[in-house]
């Protein structure tokens, strides 16, 4: 594995590994041919011409080069992610503290999370379990003392009867829900 | 120029007679051409067309793993190693030639 990643880190543009493997090809085959008692200029021609078409021969050799690159990326990027993983694994395991410590941190901010989470979602994100809760108001009295005050539990009963804005009115104390004198039941 | 004969015939056995070339040691493209040729007496004859694409095929394939070293002329070469996986590949090449050639003998020559 080490020798195949130091070639891979070795590895020079692809066009350029095919043109040079050809290059040397062609020149080991013309010193043969010229060794053969052939005329060197005529040898190299020769040599050039057993390649074949050329262009079609590249283009196939960088398709597969491409192809081989593109797996052996994948291979080394798994090969490094598992050597990670286990070195991670190795780190942890010889300082149970520090990983005690920082599962411990880690569970309390996602407990947290996702209590606080909850909370607001139930509260602000969620509509009210109401058949139309965008049509459901809280009412107060406003008085010179304060803009939101408490309602006297007759003025919420008289309210009730006359009121022509609401369709019912009901009420509740901070101890228990009271009932409205129309609907003996939160208006739903 | 030199005669092309017989590459039909090598088509199949191409990858079978690389693998088995570099189990004696790691060469370039070109040494893998004539070590063939020669080792066969020059009765195959490796075309380069189907040399370097078979080449790369079996790089791919994991069979043969290419390095850069040095060749005879002292220039950067493109070196192919067998692999374990090739080795045992080659086995598996060797078996199935066998049965394939003991095969088409046994139709050719019957009487």
């Amino acid at each position: 594995m080490k020798r195949s990643l130091r070639s891979w880190l070795w590895r020079i543009p692809i066009d350029q590994e095919i043109d040079e493997e050809l290059a040397l090809h062609i020149e080991m085959r013309t010193r043969e041919l010229v060794d053969r008692g052939m005329d060197p200029k005529a040898a190299h021609e020769a040599a050039i011409a057993r390649l074949g078409d050329i262009a079609t021969l590249k283009r196939t050799m960088s398709d597969l080069g491409r192809k081989r690159d593109r797996e052996m990326r994948l291979t080394i990027w798994l090969e490094e992610l598992r050597d990670d993983l286990k070195f991670a694994f190795r780190q942890l395991k010889s300082s149970p503290s520090f990983t005690l410590v920082a599962t411990l941190t880690l569970a309390l901010g996602i407990g947290a999370n996702s209590a606080i989470f909850a909370l607001v979602d139930a509260t602000l994100l969620r509509p009210l379990p109401y058949s139309a809760p965008d049509r459901l108001v809280t009412i107060w009295e406003h008085s010179a003392k304060t803009a939101r005050g408490y309602v006297s539990p007759l003025n919420m009963l008289d309210w009730n009867t006359r009121s022509r804005t609401f369709e019912k009115i009901a009420g509740f104390t901070p101890a228990g829900a009271s009932e409205g004198s129309r609907s003996r039941q939160v208006p739903s | 120029m030199l005669p092309k004969t017989q590459s039909a015939l090598l088509y199949g056995a191409l990858d079978a007679l690389i693998l088995k070339t570099l189990a004696r040691g790691p060469r370039h493209g070109y040494a893998i051409a004539r070590s063939i040729e020669e080792t066969s007496g020059d009765a195959v004859l490796v075309e380069e067309g189907s040399l370097y694409p078979a080449l790369y095929r079996l790089e791919r394939r994991g069979w043969v793993e290419a390095e850069w070293g040095t060749s005879e002329l002292g220039r950067r070469a493109k070196l192919y190693r067998l692999t374990d996986a090739g080795r045992e590949q080659l086995a598996t090449e060797m078996l199935t030639w066998k049965r394939f050639a003991t095969g088409v003998s046994k139709v050719l020559f019957s009487t």
